[in-house]
């Protein structure tokens, strides 16, 4: 429970109207996109780094936890606050400080949101590539703390590659900087990565600095349908290994276009899994070039291609693996939404496990995702009402992450492993990773007020 | 814990899908402005399935964020589950209502207002029957044409004048919609019956209103016999009944009203209309099935006056952007919100309804 005492301190420091106790706020901010519910015992929207510091260093003083919290549209329970206390809203923290055309570099607050910087970024040619799907809403605080990926990622890699600096305060109170401003620097320890994908569990992030890219003029787009799950596969082995960098290598597998049809209106040929290829770059004739190997790398393993001839063909492609989680959540009524990711030469295998784990608990599992960088998206499809088909879909996630871990792979790609993955987390981590892990946490937050209870769970 | 809230299937369905992906916070309006997640779609929806398993009790906080949504459906348009979320809200406030839980005072108010007068702004009786002689078109204005929007009646008169169209005016009853949108089913459903039975005993051959709100009450009694003054007009016009004496030379943009556009899908009538108009039309960034709320939508400005206003507002400044000197919208409630912000924010922008336009070039 947080004391009267607590609860008029923070308003001290971030002023009454950016705090509450109300039980319909609490309610609110219990709750992300993955199946997790916790109630904060106060939520507080800071808007400055000492405002951060400051609450931190009294939350560390009484031992209250903190959870941090960007747009809540995490799939993990990242955010959602499993021992109470305060949970702390980033999203009043949402400028961008500086775009630095030069160095193509830009300096953002956490509470920024993915769109809204990319449509600043627009103007001068650059973007930020690593595109989350809930680009929209999602904030760049967020994305770094769960180092999210997306579509793109196959090319361009995940938040991990783009952060360049971080302003940092730690669970102490005390504000770090760390990182440099050169794309090459070997200037102490790596905490940037360290704090990339720490789930808001190391510090509150409260300055970052973003490498950006030019963006790509031109694009291309294939899809090509395979006639089994094998072939498919292969296919996206071929191209991914042949060096062709797809800005999008996708799949869907039968049951994501049976659904999609039916959604959406579209037909596509009989298959047994769609590929999307798209190819982006700074002149025609070599997205083309590339798009063309891989048509024929595709077609060597027994795909039928069809090559986007126009922008809106290309448009149509995309609306069909847009449609994809649309379509799927209106078959059932509860979905699961995992991203247990395998090495590109283990896709095939990985889809295959999932069909025969969608037999063996009797649910049925749809499958799309980013399958160049092997991050598959198994939805499982259920009623978390039928408490009986509820506890096979949770035992056929459980077999999916084995799966994953047994081909080589990990348990989560881009989401996270927060509350969701926690109790798996030993079967891809091993008891000394596990012990320095701790060690570290430990180091940052002695009394494990950050965002306890997440990751190796307790 | 039962709530002994009990609402249809269909409404659980849809409460239950949100699976709180929080796409809707880039189009829920109330939540633009007030920045909390109980303001959003995804808050509203955690807090109906609060209120369904028995967690919270209904108490005025909650009662606010349920009943401030206007039922805009812009979170509709951008939800990955395709969560019915006007649907499933109007359900649950029907269920709190029919529960014996007392709806936000200024709504209590509206409801006592319809159903003592016929009308909310509880001035007397409208005319509840056509007000003079037989004609081809029955026009029904709706409530706030008649007392907020008056010139715009008499624009749609001068339209019908100018092509000849015989017609008559209906004035009431009230056609129930706000009531629907604010958990009164019932009473909703019986006016909009009585509305239609006057309505039929009528022998116009078209129906119009410029209400979306009204014109969707009346579907699914009418059918396809009452339309929305827009495609009327343009009908008028195709038939060359409606000539166009002179064009207009301005920029405008046009604010695609939420009931119309994205619940009846209304959207091209309008424009063409802009477009025979001579005007030269820009789209806001958010036009068609993304329009951002004006806020007035269901009386939603009775309700919760402050938020309307805020919405209206913002949406002037969207317009502003664009750099038109005409905003062009084509609901007596959006054309009210609209007029009050831009006197409040923008005052060289003119605000009019598309019949204001039309009855200008037409006369």
């Amino acid at each position: 429970m947080i004391g009267e005492d607590l609860v008029r301190e923070l308003e001290g420091i971030v002023g009454p109207e950016n705090v509450s106790t109300d039980l319909v706020e609490r309610l609110c901010y219990a709750r992300d996109a993955s199946e997790n519910r916790a109630l904060p015992g106060v939520v507080v929207w800071p808007q400055t780094t000492e405002q951060v510091s400051a609450i931190l260093k009294l939350a560390n003083e009484h031992k209250v936890p903190v959870t941090p919290r960007g747009a809540g549209t995490c799939l993990s329970g990242g955010p959602v606050p499993i021992r109470g206390g305060i949970l702390m809203v980033m999203t009043k923290m949402n400028h961008i400080l500086d775009i630095n055309i030069e160095d193509m570099l830009a300096l953002v607050e956490p509470g920024v949101v993915w769109q809204q910087l990319n449509n600043a970024l627009e103007p001068y040619g650059l973007f930020l590539p690593p595109d989350p799907a809930s680009g929209s809403v999602c904030t760049i605080g967020g994305c770094v703390a769960e180092n999210a990926g997306g579509v793109r990622a196959v090319k361009y890699g995940t938040f991990r590659d783009w952060v360049q600096w971080l302003e940092v305060v730690l669970p102490t109170g005390e504000v770090m900087e760390t990182g440099a401003r050169t794309r090459k620097w070997v200037s102490g320890y790596d905490l940037v990565r360290l704090f990339v994908g720490s789930e808001g569990t190391l510090g509150v992030i409260t300055k970052i600095m973003l490498r950006l890219f030019p963006r790509p003029r031109h694009r291309a787009v294939m899809s090509a349908f395979a006639p089994g799950l094998r072939e498919a596969g292969k296919a996206i082995f071929y191209v991914m290994s042949r060096g062709l960098t797809p800005s999008a290598a996708e799949i869907m597998d039968k049951y994501t276009l049976e659904a999609v049809s039916k959604y959406a209106g579209m037909e596509f040929p009989d298959c047994e899994a769609m590929l999307i290829f798209e190819f982006d770059g700074f002149t025609t004739s070599d997205v083309r070039a590339r798009l063309r190997e891989a048509k024929k790398l595709c077609e060597a393993s027994n795909l039928k291609v069809k090559v986007a001839e126009t922008e809106a063909e290309a448009n149509d492609i995309w609306r069909a693996r847009k449609s994809a989680s649309p379509a799927l959540a209106r078959l059932r009524p509860s979905s699961m939404h995992e991203d247990a990711t395998v090495p590109t030469s283990k896709v095939a295998e990985m889809l295959v496990r999932v069909r025969e784990i969608s037999k063996r608990w009797g649910v049925l599992i749809a499958t799309f995702g980013h399958a160049g960088d092997g991050n598959l998206h198994p939805v499982i499809l259920f009623d978390e009402r039928d408490p009986d088909e509820h506890d096979r879909a949770m035992r056929a996630a459980e077999d999916i992450f084995k799966a994953a871990i047994e081909l080589g792979g990990t348990l989560t790609g881009e989401h996270g492993i927060g509350l969701s993955k926690a109790r798996f987390f030993s079967l891809e981590h091993g008891s000394v990773e596990i012990k320095v892990l701790r060690a570290i946490k430990k180091a940052l937050d002695p009394n494990e007020i950050l965002n306890p209870g997440k990751i190796w769970g307790d | 814990m039962a709530s002994g809230l009990s609402l249809p299937e269909n409404a659980l369905r849809e409460i239950f899908r949100c699976f709180r992906c929080g796409y809707c916070r880039s189009a829920c309006p109330t939540f633009a402005i007030k920045g909390s997640e109980s303001w959003n779609a995804r808050g509203r929806l955690i807090l109906a399935r609060e209120l369904i398993e028995g967690h919270v009790e209904p108490d005025k906080t909650i009662l606010d964020r349920i009943f401030s949504c206007n039922s805009c459906g812009a979170c509709e348009v951008v939800c990955p589950a395709v969560v019915r979320v006007v649907d499933a809200l109007t359900a649950l406030k029907s269920a709190l209502v029919a529960s014996g839980v007392k709806p936000p005072e200024p709504i209590v108010k509206i409801h006592e207002a319809i159903l003592r007068h016929g009308n909310p702004f509880g001035r007397g009786q409208y005319q509840e029957g056509p007000k003079e002689g037989k004609g081809e078109v029955l026009l029904f204005p709706g409530c706030v044409a008649l007392e907020l929007e008056p010139g715009l009646i008499r624009a749609i008169e001068a339209i019908l004048e100018a092509a000849e169209v015989p017609y008559s005016i209906l004035e009431g009853p009230c056609c129930g919609s706000p009531l629907h949108n604010m958990g009164f089913k019932g009473d909703a459903e019986r006016l909009a019956e009585r509305l239609a039975s006057k309505i039929r005993s009528s022998s116009a051959e078209h129906v119009i209103t410029p209400c979306p709100m009204c014109l969707l009450a009346l579907r699914p009694y009418l059918g396809q016999r009452v339309e929305h003054t827009t495609t009327f007009m343009r009908k008028l016009m195709d038939e060359g009944r409606l000539v166009l004496k002179r064009k207009v030379g301005l920029k405008a943009t046009y604010h695609d009203p939420c009931v119309l556009g994205r619940q009846l899908g209304i959207y091209e009538a309008p424009r063409e209309l802009i477009w025979q108009s001579g005007l030269e039309l820009l789209e806001m960034p958010r036009s068609r099935a993304n329009s951002a709320c004006c806020g007035y939508g269901y009386l939603n400005f009775m309700a919760y006056p402050e938020l309307a206003r805020e919405m209206a507002k913002r949406r002037i400044l969207e317009a502003l952007e664009v750099g038109v000197d005409v905003l062009i919208t084509a609901c007596p409630s959006c054309l009210h919100a609209l007029s009050e912000a831009a006197r409040e924010v923008a005052r060289a922008l003119a605000v009019s309804d598309v019949s204001e336009v039309i009855a200008e070039l037409a006369t």
